[in-house]
């Protein structure tokens, strides 16, 4: 249901914009009144969270997983991105740089723009966040199943945007993981970002 | 960010401190379906008036494309893996 939603939420803002019927002051607060609604489910996925006395002891009892996913999830998007980035004719630091911000589209649009050039900057800008919306839609398929997987595909947005969804589709348990996840991936790709541009000389 | 940790942080403090109901908690659990639909909205709308991404889309939609699948793909194989273990790769052939 929570995928569903979220693609009709979706396209219908698009919709009504391109219909010119959204209302004007939506339209000039739609980034405000979006960060709002984040703030509010950021907050109820905290009272969630802190309800559930046990849940800090059973994602404790996850212990290396809790590490080895955020690593492994950067690992692997830096190191795909890499080798389909050179097959794509870029360089492999570029593709490696687009990848490694694993979802946070606003840090790699700027920082891949400075270091590689502007175009590599909005095709940084694009993919990542094409992920996050794409993340909205399979993370309740996705997290039935695989609740790590899910978590994983969310990346850096798993700590913000994408907690409400994970939230939805697992339960304090996971959402506490994602959490955890996406803290530990928003504090590295600055970090992972600075190392690329310093391979590119 | 600060906004969303504070937010964060007086949620667990409430969530502790409070012995919350079943009828708000279903309340609360609502609230956060009502709010993705909101924001999702707006999200929507944002995308709608941003003339870079579209054209970026447009002009790059295959290099766009496979970056996008090859990185979603490669961190949902990730999860799978931690979720499964190593095993799980030869239990499925």
């Amino acid at each position: 249901m929570a995928a569903a939603l979220a693609l009709i939420s979706l396209g219908l803002g698009i919709l009504l914009f391109r219909l010119n019927l959204t209302p004007q002051p939506l339209l000039k607060f739609a980034s405000e009144l979006s960060f709002t609604a984040l703030c509010w489910m950021v907050f109820a996925v905290g009272v969630m969270i802190g309800t559930q006395r046990d849940v800090w002891r059973k994602v404790m009892q996850q212990r290396w997983k809790l590490i080895l996913l955020p690593i492994g999830t950067i690992l692997s998007s830096t190191l795909v991105a890499a080798f389909v980035g050179k097959l794509m004719g870029m360089s492999m630091t570029t593709g490696a740089a687009i990848g490694s911000a694993c979802g946070w589209y606003s840090l790699s649009g700027v920082a891949v723009a400075k270091i590689w050039g502007a175009e590599a900057g909005l095709l940084a800008f694009a993919v990542n966040f094409l992920r996050e919306i794409i993340a909205f839609g399979l993370v309740p398929v996705i997290a039935k199943q695989w609740r790590l997987a899910a978590i994983a595909l969310c990346g850096a947005t798993a700590a913000d945007t994408t907690l409400p969804v994970i939230a939805k589709s697992t339960n304090p348990e996971g959402a506490l993981i994602g959490l955890i996840s996406g803290g530990i991936i928003t504090a590295s790709v600055p970090f992972v970002i600075a190392f690329l541009s310093s391979l590119a000389g | 960010m600060v906004w969303l940790v504070l937010a964060l942080l007086i949620g667990i403090a409430v969530g502790s401190v409070f012995r919350l109901s079943e009828k708000a908690l279903r309340l609360l659990d609502f609230s956060v379906l009502a709010s993705l639909a909101f924001m999702l909205f707006g999200l929507g709308i944002e995308i709608a008036q941003n003339p870079k991404l579209q054209k970026t889309v447009n002009n790059h939609a295959l290099s766009v494309f496979v970056l996008l699948a090859s990185v979603s793909l490669a961190s949902i194989f990730w999860g799978w893996i931690l979720e499964r273990g190593w095993a799980a790769l030869w239990r499925q052939r």
